[in-house]
Protein backbone atom coordinates (compact mmCIF):
# COMPACT_ATOMS: atom_id res chain seq x y z
CA UNK A 1 0.00 0.00 0.00
CA UNK A 2 1.24 3.47 -0.77
CA UNK A 3 3.05 5.38 1.85
CA UNK A 4 0.67 8.06 3.21
CA UNK A 5 2.09 11.12 5.57
CA UNK A 6 -1.45 11.53 7.96
CA UNK A 7 -2.60 7.86 7.83
CA UNK A 8 -1.01 4.27 8.62
CA UNK A 9 -3.68 0.72 7.79
CA UNK A 10 -1.05 -1.62 9.16
CA UNK A 11 -3.53 -2.17 12.38
CA UNK A 12 -7.01 -2.25 9.83
CA UNK A 13 -4.96 -4.20 7.08
CA UNK A 14 -3.99 -6.78 9.75
CA UNK A 15 -7.94 -6.46 11.39
CA UNK A 16 -9.53 -7.11 8.63
CA UNK A 17 -7.08 -9.96 6.65
CA UNK A 18 -6.64 -7.15 3.78
CA UNK A 19 -10.26 -7.39 2.72
CA UNK A 20 -10.72 -4.58 0.81
CA UNK A 21 -14.55 -4.26 1.23
CA UNK A 22 -14.02 -4.66 5.31
CA UNK A 23 -11.65 -2.11 4.71
CA UNK A 24 -13.93 0.30 2.92
CA UNK A 25 -16.83 -0.27 5.38
CA UNK A 26 -14.37 0.66 8.13
CA UNK A 27 -13.20 3.68 6.62
CA UNK A 28 -16.37 4.89 5.53
CA UNK A 29 -17.33 4.44 8.70
CA UNK A 30 -14.63 6.72 10.40
CA UNK A 31 -15.34 9.07 7.51
CA UNK A 32 -19.13 9.82 8.50
CA UNK A 33 -18.19 9.86 12.46
CA UNK A 34 -14.78 11.60 12.64
CA UNK A 35 -16.01 14.79 11.11
CA UNK A 36 -19.08 14.69 13.75
CA UNK A 37 -17.29 13.92 16.60
CA UNK A 38 -15.33 16.99 15.81
CA UNK A 39 -18.24 19.59 15.06
CA UNK A 40 -19.46 17.80 17.79
CA UNK A 41 -16.18 19.54 19.92
CA UNK A 42 -16.69 22.80 18.84
CA UNK A 43 -20.16 23.40 20.25
CA UNK A 44 -18.83 21.88 23.45
CA UNK A 45 -16.58 23.83 23.37
CA UNK A 46 -18.46 27.24 22.35
CA UNK A 47 -20.26 26.77 25.34
CA UNK A 48 -17.76 24.93 27.82
CA UNK A 49 -19.22 21.64 28.14
CA UNK A 50 -16.35 20.47 29.58
CA UNK A 51 -16.86 17.22 30.96
CA UNK A 52 -19.03 16.01 27.41
CA UNK A 53 -16.25 17.53 25.48
CA UNK A 54 -14.06 15.34 27.44
CA UNK A 55 -16.20 12.40 26.85
CA UNK A 56 -16.01 13.49 22.74
CA UNK A 57 -12.67 13.75 23.16
CA UNK A 58 -12.31 10.25 24.51
CA UNK A 59 -14.76 8.57 22.05
CA UNK A 60 -13.01 9.56 19.12
CA UNK A 61 -9.56 8.43 19.92
CA UNK A 62 -9.73 4.70 19.57
CA UNK A 63 -10.97 5.75 15.83
CA UNK A 64 -7.99 7.50 15.08
CA UNK A 65 -5.78 4.83 16.39
CA UNK A 66 -8.11 2.22 14.26
CA UNK A 67 -6.88 4.74 11.34
CA UNK A 68 -3.46 5.22 12.24
CA UNK A 69 -3.63 8.45 12.68
CA UNK A 70 -0.72 8.85 15.11
CA UNK A 71 0.40 12.19 14.83
CA UNK A 72 -2.74 13.21 16.88
CA UNK A 73 -2.96 10.92 19.67
CA UNK A 74 -0.98 13.61 22.15
CA UNK A 75 -3.68 16.07 21.09
CA UNK A 76 -6.60 14.41 21.59
CA UNK A 77 -5.20 12.94 24.98
CA UNK A 78 -4.65 16.69 26.12
CA UNK A 79 -7.77 17.75 24.79
CA UNK A 80 -9.01 15.07 27.23
CA UNK A 81 -7.31 16.22 30.35
CA UNK A 82 -7.46 19.70 29.96
CA UNK A 83 -11.14 19.81 29.55
CA UNK A 84 -11.62 16.62 32.28
CA UNK A 85 -9.81 19.70 34.77
CA UNK A 86 -12.03 22.60 32.98
CA UNK A 87 -8.73 24.35 32.32
CA UNK A 88 -6.51 26.42 29.63
CA UNK A 89 -9.95 26.90 26.85
CA UNK A 90 -7.89 29.00 24.73
CA UNK A 91 -5.45 25.65 24.66
CA UNK A 92 -8.37 23.08 23.91
CA UNK A 93 -9.93 25.67 21.28
CA UNK A 94 -6.12 25.28 19.14
CA UNK A 95 -6.06 21.38 20.09
CA UNK A 96 -9.37 20.90 18.53
CA UNK A 97 -8.08 23.30 15.24
CA UNK A 98 -5.05 21.01 15.51
CA UNK A 99 -7.24 17.98 15.12
CA UNK A 100 -9.50 18.95 12.82
CA UNK A 101 -6.63 20.34 10.23
CA UNK A 102 -4.77 17.21 11.27
CA UNK A 103 -8.32 14.93 10.02
CA UNK A 104 -8.99 16.90 6.87
CA UNK A 105 -5.72 15.47 5.47
CA UNK A 106 -6.22 12.03 6.73
CA UNK A 107 -9.65 12.18 5.17
CA UNK A 108 -8.31 13.38 2.22
CA UNK A 109 -6.14 10.27 2.20
CA UNK A 110 -8.71 7.78 3.66
CA UNK A 111 -10.68 8.61 0.17
CA UNK A 112 -7.54 8.16 -1.75
CA UNK A 113 -7.51 4.65 -0.15
CA UNK A 114 -11.27 4.07 -0.94
CA UNK A 115 -10.44 4.81 -4.51
CA UNK A 116 -7.90 2.50 -5.19
CA UNK A 117 -9.50 -0.32 -3.00
CA UNK A 118 -13.21 0.11 -4.53
CA UNK B 1 -41.45 -53.35 39.93
CA UNK B 2 -42.57 -49.72 39.57
CA UNK B 3 -39.82 -48.87 42.07
CA UNK B 4 -37.36 -51.01 39.77
CA UNK B 5 -38.85 -49.20 37.22
CA UNK B 6 -38.15 -45.67 37.98
CA UNK B 7 -34.42 -46.69 39.24
CA UNK B 8 -33.32 -48.03 35.62
CA UNK B 9 -35.04 -44.64 34.34
CA UNK B 10 -33.06 -42.33 37.01
CA UNK B 11 -29.96 -44.32 36.01
CA UNK B 12 -30.20 -43.68 32.45
CA UNK B 13 -30.83 -39.79 32.58
CA UNK B 14 -27.84 -39.87 34.76
CA UNK B 15 -25.89 -42.54 32.24
CA UNK B 16 -26.87 -39.89 29.49
CA UNK B 17 -25.56 -37.00 31.50
CA UNK B 18 -22.20 -38.82 32.45
CA UNK B 19 -21.60 -39.74 28.58
CA UNK B 20 -21.51 -35.73 27.45
CA UNK B 21 -18.99 -33.71 26.66
CA UNK B 22 -18.51 -30.98 28.84
CA UNK B 23 -16.81 -28.34 27.24
CA UNK B 24 -19.26 -28.81 23.78
CA UNK B 25 -22.40 -29.00 26.29
CA UNK B 26 -21.35 -25.49 26.82
CA UNK B 27 -20.14 -24.24 24.41
CA UNK B 28 -23.04 -24.23 21.99
CA UNK B 29 -25.37 -22.11 24.40
CA UNK B 30 -23.61 -19.03 24.19
CA UNK B 31 -25.23 -15.34 23.67
CA UNK B 32 -23.19 -12.55 23.05
CA UNK B 33 -24.56 -8.81 23.78
CA UNK B 34 -22.11 -6.05 22.44
CA UNK B 35 -23.28 -2.72 24.33
CA UNK B 36 -21.40 -0.08 22.74
CA UNK B 37 -22.69 3.74 21.68
CA UNK B 38 -19.80 4.03 19.46
CA UNK B 39 -20.90 2.66 16.04
CA UNK B 40 -17.34 2.22 14.58
CA UNK B 41 -15.76 -0.01 17.63
CA UNK B 42 -19.52 -1.73 18.21
CA UNK B 43 -18.77 -2.94 14.63
CA UNK B 44 -15.40 -3.99 14.99
CA UNK B 45 -16.33 -5.78 17.58
CA UNK B 46 -18.99 -7.58 16.03
CA UNK B 47 -17.31 -8.55 13.05
CA UNK B 48 -14.41 -9.96 15.17
CA UNK B 49 -16.60 -12.20 17.52
CA UNK B 50 -18.65 -13.17 14.47
CA UNK B 51 -15.02 -14.42 12.71
CA UNK B 52 -13.48 -16.27 15.54
CA UNK B 53 -16.94 -17.38 17.14
CA UNK B 54 -19.70 -18.53 14.36
CA UNK B 55 -21.56 -20.58 16.47
CA UNK B 56 -22.70 -17.89 18.17
CA UNK B 57 -25.71 -15.66 18.77
CA UNK B 58 -24.54 -11.94 19.15
CA UNK B 59 -26.55 -9.00 19.42
CA UNK B 60 -25.44 -5.61 19.22
CA UNK B 61 -27.16 -2.15 21.16
CA UNK B 62 -26.13 1.14 21.42
CA UNK B 63 -27.42 1.67 25.03
CA UNK B 64 -27.90 0.32 28.35
CA UNK B 65 -31.45 0.73 28.75
CA UNK B 66 -31.84 -1.11 25.48
CA UNK B 67 -29.08 -3.76 26.59
CA UNK B 68 -31.97 -4.21 29.79
CA UNK B 69 -35.20 -4.49 27.19
CA UNK B 70 -33.45 -7.31 25.12
CA UNK B 71 -32.53 -9.60 28.52
CA UNK B 72 -35.57 -12.15 27.88
CA UNK B 73 -33.27 -13.08 25.32
CA UNK B 74 -30.93 -14.55 27.89
CA UNK B 75 -27.81 -13.34 26.99
CA UNK B 76 -24.90 -15.58 28.78
CA UNK B 77 -22.22 -12.71 28.33
CA UNK B 78 -21.90 -9.02 27.68
CA UNK B 79 -19.45 -6.87 26.54
CA UNK B 80 -20.15 -3.55 28.22
CA UNK B 81 -18.47 -0.08 26.91
CA UNK B 82 -17.52 1.79 30.28
CA UNK B 83 -18.73 5.33 28.36
CA UNK B 84 -22.74 4.48 27.10
CA UNK B 85 -23.35 8.69 27.35
CA UNK B 86 -21.36 9.84 24.80
CA UNK B 87 -23.93 10.41 22.33
CA UNK B 88 -26.20 10.40 24.07
CA UNK B 89 -25.67 12.50 27.70
CA UNK B 90 -28.26 11.37 29.60
CA UNK B 91 -28.58 7.60 28.88
CA UNK B 92 -27.44 5.37 31.48
CA UNK B 93 -23.83 5.03 32.35
CA UNK B 94 -21.66 1.47 31.66
CA UNK B 95 -21.18 1.18 35.30
CA UNK B 96 -24.37 1.57 36.07
CA UNK B 97 -25.42 -0.72 33.31
CA UNK B 98 -23.39 -3.16 35.01
CA UNK B 99 -24.98 -2.49 38.41
CA UNK B 100 -28.00 -3.87 37.27
CA UNK B 101 -26.79 -6.01 35.20
CA UNK B 102 -25.40 -8.19 38.27
CA UNK B 103 -28.19 -7.53 40.57
CA UNK B 104 -30.78 -8.86 38.40
CA UNK B 105 -29.10 -11.25 36.57
CA UNK B 106 -26.09 -12.22 38.13
CA UNK B 107 -25.11 -15.40 35.99
CA UNK B 108 -24.17 -13.10 33.06
CA UNK B 109 -20.50 -12.69 32.65
CA UNK B 110 -19.70 -8.92 31.74
CA UNK B 111 -16.66 -7.79 29.94
CA UNK B 112 -15.52 -3.89 30.63
CA UNK B 113 -14.63 -2.00 27.49
CA UNK B 114 -13.18 1.53 28.07
CA UNK B 115 -10.66 4.10 27.02
CA UNK B 116 -9.96 4.90 30.55
CA UNK B 117 -6.38 3.20 31.22
CA UNK B 118 -6.91 4.34 34.75
CA UNK B 119 -6.33 1.49 37.16
CA UNK B 120 -9.12 3.05 39.58
CA UNK B 121 -11.67 2.33 36.42
CA UNK B 122 -10.58 -1.27 36.36
CA UNK B 123 -10.97 -1.84 39.80
CA UNK B 124 -14.39 0.14 40.17
CA UNK B 125 -15.28 -1.87 37.54
CA UNK B 126 -14.15 -5.39 38.75
CA UNK B 127 -16.18 -4.12 42.45
CA UNK B 128 -18.69 -3.87 40.36
CA UNK B 129 -18.82 -7.77 39.45
CA UNK B 130 -17.73 -7.39 35.94
CA UNK B 131 -15.26 -10.47 35.05
CA UNK B 132 -12.64 -8.75 32.89
CA UNK B 133 -11.70 -5.35 32.14
CA UNK B 134 -10.11 -4.47 28.76
CA UNK B 135 -8.85 -0.60 27.59
CA UNK B 136 -10.27 0.11 24.39
CA UNK B 137 -7.48 0.44 21.34
CA UNK B 138 -6.14 -1.41 18.56
CA UNK B 139 -5.43 -4.67 20.94
CA UNK B 140 -9.30 -4.61 22.61
CA UNK B 141 -10.45 -7.07 20.06
CA UNK B 142 -7.85 -9.56 20.60
CA UNK B 143 -8.18 -8.71 24.40
CA UNK B 144 -11.71 -9.80 24.72
CA UNK B 145 -11.05 -12.89 22.56
CA UNK B 146 -8.45 -13.49 24.99
CA UNK B 147 -11.19 -12.61 28.15
CA UNK B 148 -13.35 -14.95 26.66
CA UNK B 149 -11.13 -18.12 26.32
CA UNK B 150 -10.61 -17.55 30.10
CA UNK B 151 -14.07 -17.62 31.05
CA UNK B 152 -14.77 -20.58 29.07
CA UNK B 153 -12.20 -22.40 30.50
CA UNK B 154 -13.51 -21.06 34.07
CA UNK B 155 -17.49 -22.16 33.21
CA UNK B 156 -15.93 -25.77 31.79
CA UNK B 157 -14.20 -26.16 35.04
CA UNK B 158 -17.51 -25.11 37.10
CA UNK B 159 -19.61 -27.50 34.76
CA UNK B 160 -17.11 -30.65 34.81
CA UNK B 161 -17.11 -30.00 38.88
CA UNK B 162 -21.27 -30.56 38.67
CA UNK B 163 -20.64 -33.27 35.89
CA UNK B 164 -18.58 -35.29 38.18
CA UNK B 165 -20.69 -34.08 41.19
CA UNK B 166 -23.45 -36.06 39.17
CA UNK B 167 -21.57 -38.71 37.98
CA UNK B 168 -20.74 -39.12 41.99
CA UNK B 169 -24.33 -39.69 42.81
CA UNK B 170 -24.98 -42.46 39.90
CA UNK B 171 -22.02 -44.20 41.98
CA UNK B 172 -24.24 -43.83 45.13
CA UNK B 173 -27.50 -44.28 43.56
CA UNK B 174 -25.66 -47.78 42.16
CA UNK B 175 -24.15 -48.50 45.45
CA UNK B 176 -27.85 -48.29 46.88
CA UNK B 177 -29.54 -50.72 44.69
CA UNK B 178 -26.94 -52.98 44.52
CA UNK B 179 -27.07 -53.20 48.70
CA UNK B 180 -30.96 -53.30 47.99
CA UNK B 181 -31.29 -56.34 45.41
CA UNK B 182 -28.71 -58.14 48.08
CA UNK B 183 -30.65 -57.31 50.80
CA UNK B 184 -33.83 -58.60 49.04
CA UNK B 185 -32.13 -61.77 48.00
CA UNK B 186 -30.65 -62.42 52.00
CA UNK B 187 -33.97 -61.78 53.19
CA UNK B 188 -35.58 -64.65 50.82
CA UNK B 189 -32.89 -66.93 51.75
CA UNK B 190 -31.39 -66.83 48.50
CA UNK B 191 -28.00 -65.37 49.71
CA UNK B 192 -26.67 -67.51 52.88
Amino acid sequence: MEHYNRINLDFLNNFTKSDNAKMAKYINMFLNLAPMSIETMKSQHATADWNNLRTTAHSLKPQLAYMGIDSLKETIIRIEEYAGEAKNPDTIAQLIDQVELGCDEAFGELRDVIKKIS
Amino acid sequence: MRLLANYVTLLKKYLNIANQNPIQYHMKKEIIFIVDDEPMHAQMMEDHLRAKYPQFEIHKYSTGEECNDNMDKKPTSIVLDYHLDAVNKNARSGLQTLEHIKKNYDDVDVIMISGQDKIDVAVECMRAGAYDYVVKNETSFVRTEQAFERLFTHRNVLHELAHYKKINQILIYGMIGIIAVAALFWAFGVIG
